[in-house]
């Protein structure tokens, strides 16, 4: 009440806001409110599911859509990057104004079932290739970890740091779970070729050339060889740093709730 | 949606079956067409392209065999071939498995790069995986420059006698015979299952309750951003702490069950393989062009050279191909023609000279011209800001051999 | 207009049974979404069934006779629906905001989220089958021009689809609902140019993939044009914001009078 009235609110609006709060002692209120909570909730995610397969597709897609393009080096990079920014804005919004710690979990969560079932109906249906090959990877425990340091410290910052950091170094060992099988080794040829390489060479794909993918190469400086934990690392920055930055931009996304006279 | 499916396929399967109907005995090209006629000219000369058999079932084994020479007319600002190149097939996606392709005898399962002005002889053997009708193209993806593309031929992929599923069998290293089809999808699934219930029973704590998105909001405005966190509560923290932990422990535990289970793993494996190039057979004839006009009209290509035979024997100018056009000489007869094969104009090749003596030097005029100049839209060589062409000329000694080098230049047009 | 019964509608309190008041209230979301899954599916076998046979050449006579008179048909009625309705809305706006009685300005709440609904599952059906049918028909087929059967579909119809039911959107709401009438909802308006602009943006991804980018890379910065004009989605947050703010007062408003007997 008293803050209502510092922040300078004139008498009519004060009243409303009293009148507001009021309504949520009313079962018809809550009624409708409890409606409006579920069709916002279809509206948001079906638009999310848009969205984060937008985002992702288009920044992270060939990663996802290959088990060999699945690397050690970029891919841990580049998927949680392209996701975190995604998020972070929406996290933003939804936290500030109505405290739920949900985004990341939903967003992770929307783009799994959307990619199975794109993955099915374009790449398995239409094109043929089997599922074995273009199976989606998976996201949502990180999103889940994102969402728990925000509920748990309830702090922006503090999970862009803890989540933030979590999301990029996880993408691997989550993900290996089911990954590994097509990191074993087989020879062909007289040659030494993963799984995953051998099935990127079999089911012909015309225009994704083995030398398009964007995967690890080896280097002489690989100070012993510890490429997936220095990527996890790196990984981590930048989900903190890219997750912050988004943040902000979500802060001043979410100050434009505002109307303008004319079109500029 | 199984019934939507299911109603998908039926419908699916009798408009495919209309289509292929009306389709039957056509020519699709499959995107070289849109290709500019110079450039699909200077690029890449594909010969002897030989697609074996024609008419197979599903599991059954398809041979591709062919040459390629890498033009040394290749435009300068394009990307070079001689940088990386991969072998490739044309199909729509992986209606064949590819069991084994080499280029000069060296194996072609990563990319390489092919130096200008040299021969390639490739081999492509593929097994058919999904029943249809497929133009299948010899392709080189050559980087940062796009596809270059081989004449197709068509091959029918009949249903296999059996309703047996399609297997794909390898075995790995460690000794595990897999295949590849379904290799580790239970794995998968189940670990995808695990994860989209975690995210579902997280969301559903945080949206299955009474007061969600105008009463937290109102409550918020109401309490101000200070104290907006008023509104988790103590389960909302224990409940997130349990999500964390158990989160991190599955992750863990999911790695760690992984490791164990599949304890040899290793990196993708990528980086250039080396191939070496055959030179082009001197065929002793020297080759020096004059003049080349393009006739749009007539359509047909003609060109003047000056020809000098340093061969001991007679030779005879048998065909002339660009842009995967055979213009064949009917006057010299040689140079088989393939089952399947397209794109091929049996009496294109006209020249002036038939036979050219050791010794001799003497002008030639060769008119190459069909209607597969139309057809294969060539006419756009005038629209093109790069007006030269190339392409081989094949001829033959006394005793029939084959010898072919490569030509080129300026083209005028010639609108009248 | 302004004077019809709308307590059923904007209250909810009709006398029918739960699943029956539910479906009452929700005809036209429903209505719609199963038009429009409608249309998604009846193009989806279209694609499946002749993407693949007839249409991976341009220049062939099957092409001009299966894949251009769709494109044509689809540019044509998305193009009149849009300046047609659009016209329409524009023509018969509310002129009189205090006209408009409050429960009927809570129904036509009610109503923008039906429509919103309708857009929201249009948006599903793109995500699910449009987007990456594009990537799977380019990685495994030659680009041989900018009407290829997967961009016929979601260059051509889908994406410029939900342009076409956003624009009117956009204008009932800023003519009928008083809260958006004599001035421009920000977000609304940066949701409606950010998913509009994505239809310029072939320009730039066409021009470039014949120009300096020859390979079918889906994530190549080439592409990242479409990825900055989907963040436009960002700005759904501060928009449901401001319907979320206007609705909690109506409602509050239209249900004191039962807060006052209850009390």
């Amino acid at each position: 009440m008293s803050e209502i009235q510092e922040n300078g609110l004139g008498a009519v609006e004060t009243k409303a806001r009293l009148l507001d709060l009021k309504s949520l002692d009313s079962p018809k209120a809550m009624k409708l409110y409890r409606r409006f909570d579920g069709i916002i909730i279809l509206i948001l995610f079906m638009f999310l599911i848009l969205g984060v397969q937008i985002q992702f597709t288009l920044t992270a897609g060939d990663w996802d859509y290959w088990i060999d393009w699945r690397d050690r080096r970029w891919w841990p990079l580049v998927a949680p990057f392209s996701l975190l920014l995604f998020i972070a804005p929406f996290t933003y919004g939804i936290w500030a104004r109505v405290r739920l710690p949900i985004m990341a979990t939903a967003v992770t969560l929307l783009l799994c079932l959307v990619s199975w079932l794109s993955r099915y109906l374009n790449f398995h249906e239409f094109t043929h290739f089997p599922l074995s090959f273009v199976f989606p990877s998976t996201y949502i425990g990180l999103g889940i970890l994102l969402d728990c340091a925000l509920a748990i410290s309830r702090s922006l910052l503090v999970s862009s740091l803890v989540g933030g950091g979590l999301f990029g170094a996880l993408v691997y060992p989550i993900n290996w779970s089911f990954m590994a099988p097509y990191k074993v080794p087989v020879e062909f040829n007289g040659m030494l070729m993963s799984v995953a390489d051998l099935m990127g060479y079999q089911y012909i794909r015309t225009t994704t050339p083995e030398y398009l993918r964007i995967i690890e190469e080896s280097t002489l400086r690989t100070f012993g060889g510890s490429v997936t934990p220095l990527t996890a690392v790196f990984s981590a920055l930048c989900g903190m740093v890219i997750y912050m930055i988004f943040l902000w931009v979500g802060s001043w996304i979410n100050g434009l709730d505002k109307y303008t006279k004319r079109i500029v | 949606m199984n019934k939507l499916i299911a109603g998908k396929k039926w419908l699916g399967s009798v408009m495919a079956g209309l289509v292929l109907v009306i389709l039957a005995g056509d020519a699709l090209a499959h995107g070289e067409r849109a290709q500019l006629a110079s450039m699909r000219m200077r690029t890449v000369h594909w010969f002897d392209t030989k697609v074996e058999p024609l008419n197979i079932k599903v599991g059954d084994i398809v041979t591709v065999t062919g040459k390629l020479v890498t033009s040394e007319w290749w435009p300068k600002h394009m990307p070079s071939i001689d940088e990386t190149v991969f072998l490739n097939m044309g199909v729509p996606g992986p209606t064949f498995l590819r069991l084994h392709s080499e280029v000069n005898g060296v194996p072609m399962m990563r990319s390489t790069a092919f130096p200008l002005g040299k021969v390639y002889e490739y081999k492509t053997v593929m097994r058919a995986r999904v029943a249809g009708r497929y133009h299948v193209h010899p392709i080189l993806n050559v980087k940062d420059s796009g596809s270059l593309v081989d004449k197709g031929t068509w091959v029918e992929v009949a249903e296999a006698d059996t309703d047996a599923p399609f297997v794909n069998e390898v075995t790995t290293l460690p000794g595990e015979t897999i295949d590849l089809e379904t290799y580790a999808l239970k794995g998968v699934y189940t670990w995808h299952l695990i994860w989209i219930a975690m995210g579902v029973a997280y969301l559903l704590y945080w949206l299955l309750r009474k007061e969600l998105f105008i009463p937290r909001f109102i409550r918020i405005r109401e309490l101000g951003a200070d104290r907006a966190n008023e509104l988790l509560t103590k389960k909302d923290f224990v409940v997130s702490s349990v999500f964390f932990t158990v989160t991190l422990a599955v992750v863990l535990a999911g790695y760690l069950w992984a490791e164990n289970k599949y304890p040899i793993t290793i990196p993708l494996q990528t980086g250039l393989v080396e191939v070496e190039p055959i030179e082009i057979p001197k065929g002793g004839l020297a080759v020096e062009v004059d003049h080349a006009t393009y006739d749009l009209a007539g359509r047909s290509l003609s060109m003047k050279f000056q020809m000098t035979n340093n061969n001991d024997s007679p030779l005879r100018i048998g065909e002339f191909l660009t842009a995967n056009i055979r213009f064949l000489n009917p006057n010299v007869d040689e140079g088989e023609i393939y089952e399947g094969e397209e794109m091929v104009s049996t009496d294109g090749l006209t020249a002036s000279v038939d036979t050219i003596q050791p010794g001799q030097t003497v002008a030639v005029e060769l008119v190459a011209s069909d209607a597969l100049w139309e057809q294969y839209r060539m006419t756009g060589l005038i629209h093109d800001p790069d007006s030269r062409f190339a392409g081989m000329i094949f001829y033959y000694d006394e005793n029939g051999q084959r010898y072919f080098q490569e030509v080129g230049g300026a083209v005028l047009p010639n609108f009248f | 207009m302004a004077l019809e019964n709308t307590q059923p509608v904007a209250l909810d309190a009709g006398n029918d049974s739960k699943l029956a008041g539910h479906f009452k209230r929700n005809r036209f979301a429903y209505t719609f979404s199963a038009i429009i899954i409608a249309v998604g599916a009846a193009l989806r076998i279209y694609l499946d069934t002749m993407g693949f046979t007839v249409g991976t050449d341009y220049y062939s006579d099957e092409f001009q006779k299966y894949w251009m008179p769709v494109l044509y048909g689809e540019l044509i009625i998305l193009g009149s629906f849009t300046i047609g309705l659009s016209t329409y809305l524009w023509m018969t706006r509310e002129t009189d905001a205090s006209s408009i009685s409050k429960e009927l300005e809570l129904s036509r709440y009610w109503k923008l989220l039906s429509i919103f609904t309708v857009m929201a599952v249009w948006a599903g059906c793109i995500a699910s089958n449009a987007v990456e049918s594009d990537a799977a028909w380019h990685q495994v087929t030659i680009r041989d021009t900018d009407f290829t059967p997967t961009h016929i579909i979601i260059f051509y119809f889908a994406l410029p689809a939900l342009t076409a039911m956003l624009i009117p959107a956009f204008i009932w709401t800023h003519t009928r609902i008083p809260a958006f009438m004599n001035k421009i909802s920000l977000p609304f308006l940066a949701v409606v140019c950010g998913i509009l602009m994505i239809m310029p943006n072939y320009g730039f991804n066409e021009w470039g993939h014949t120009f300096f980018y020859a390979e079918e890379l889906f994530a190549a910065p080439i592409h990242w044009g479409f990825v900055f004009l989907g963040w436009s989605l960002f700005f759904l947050i501060p928009l449901a914001m401001q319907i979320i703010g206007q609705m909690a007062r109506l409602i509050a408003e239209t249900t004191t009078e039962d807060l006052g007997q209850s009390a």
